[in-house]
C-alpha cells in the first residue's frame, strides 16, 4: 500500500464526483457529486498525513476536520436555496432555472 | 496497517460511487451516495483517523445524506424520460472528467517522493492530541467554523421558514 495507490484512489473518487456534478440534470444530485468531491480531497489530506513521519502532520486531520463542517454547512446551505427553487418554480431541473440567464 | 480491507473499503467506496453516477431515481442516487460517504468514513478509520472516521460517518452518512433524502422528499424531481448519461453533454463531460483524471494520475505516477509506503503504526493521532492542536494553535480557524456553521445553519432555517 503505497501513497501513490490511495492518492489514486481519491483522484478517482473526485473525478467520479466531478463526473455526478456535470451529467445530472437535478439540482440535488449535482450537490451530491460536490460532496463527492469534498470527500475525496479530504481522502488526500488524511492519506498525506498516515504516509508522513513528521508528528507535526497532525495539521492534516484538524484540517480535514476543518473541511468537514465548511462543506456541511455549505450543503445545508446549497439544499435551502434547492428548496425555494421548487417553491418558485415547481421544478428543480437545473436546465430550467434560467430566469437570471443573459 | 492490512492490506486486504483497505483495498476493500476502497472497491465498496468507488462501487458505491459508480451506482450514485448511474442510477437513474434521485433517491437511489443519494442513498448509494450516502453508503459511499460511510464506507469513507469507515476507510479513514482503517487508516488509523478514528476520530475523523467516526465525524465523517456521523456528519455526512448521518447528517448530509438525510438531508439530501428530506430535500429530494421536499422537492421532488421530476423525471423526464431523457438519460442523464446519453447525449453530447454526457459525451463532452465524460472526456472532459477523464483528461483531468489522466492528468492528475499522471503526475501522481510521475513524481517520486510518493512512492512511499505506510510506517507500521499511525502517527499520533489521539483524541487528545487532536483537541490540543485545536484549542491551542488553530484556536482561531475553530472559533470561525463555529460562527460559519451557526451563521449557516440559521440562514438556512431561515430561508426555508414560510413567512405567514
Amino acid at each position: 500500500m503505497t501513497l501513490q495507490i490511495v492518492l489514486l484512489f481519491s483522484v478517482l473518487l473526485f473525478s467520479i464526483g466531478l463526473m455526478i456534478a456535470l451529467t445530472r440534470h437535478t439540482a440535488v444530485l449535482i450537490l451530491v457529486g460536490v460532496e463527492l468531491m469534498l470527500a475525496g480531497a479530504n481522502i488526500n489530506f488524511i492519506a498525506f498525513w498516515r504516509f508522513s513521519d513528521d508528528p507535526t502532520a497532525i495539521a492534516g486531520i484538524v484540517f480535514a476536520l476543518f473541511a468537514l463542517a465548511v462543506s456541511a454547512a455549505e450543503a445545508a446551505v446549497g439544499l435551502a436555496i434547492i428548496v425555494l427553487l421548487y417553491r418558485h418554480s415547481h421544478n428543480i431541473d437545473h436546465a430550467q432555472a434560467r430566469l437570471l440567464r443573459g | 496497517m492490512s492490506l486486504i480491507p483497505i483495498t476493500l473499503i476502497m472497491l465498496i467506496v468507488l462501487a458505491a460511487a459508480l451506482s450514485a453516477a448511474t442510477l437513474r431515481q434521485p433517491v437511489h442516487c443519494a442513498l448509494a451516495a450516502a453508503g459511499s460517504f460511510a464506507a469513507v468514513g469507515i476507510l479513514f478509520i482503517g487508516l488509523g483517523a478514528e476520530f475523523l472516521g467516526f465525524i465523517q460517518i456521523l456528519v455526512y452518512a448521518g447528517g448530509v445524506g438525510i438531508l439530501i433524502v428530506f430535500v429530494l422528499m421536499l422537492a421532488p424531481p421530476v423525471l423526464s424520460g431523457k438519460r442523464h448519461l446519453k447525449g453530447s453533454g454526457a459525451i463532452l463531460s465524460g472526456a472532459t472528467v477523464l483528461l483531468i483524471f489522466i492528468t492528475m494520475a499522471t503526475v501522481i505516477l510521475q513524481s517520486p517522493s510518493l512512492a512511499i509506503t505506510a510506517t507500521a503504526k499511525a502517527p499520533e493521532a489521539s483524541i487528545a492530541a487532536i483537541g490540543e492542536k485545536l484549542v491551542a494553535s488553530h484556536l482561531l480557524p475553530l472559533q470561525i467554523a463555529g460562527v460559519l456553521l451557526t451563521a449557516a445553519l440559521i440562514g438556512a432555517v431561515l430561508t426555508v421558514s414560510e413567512k405567514e
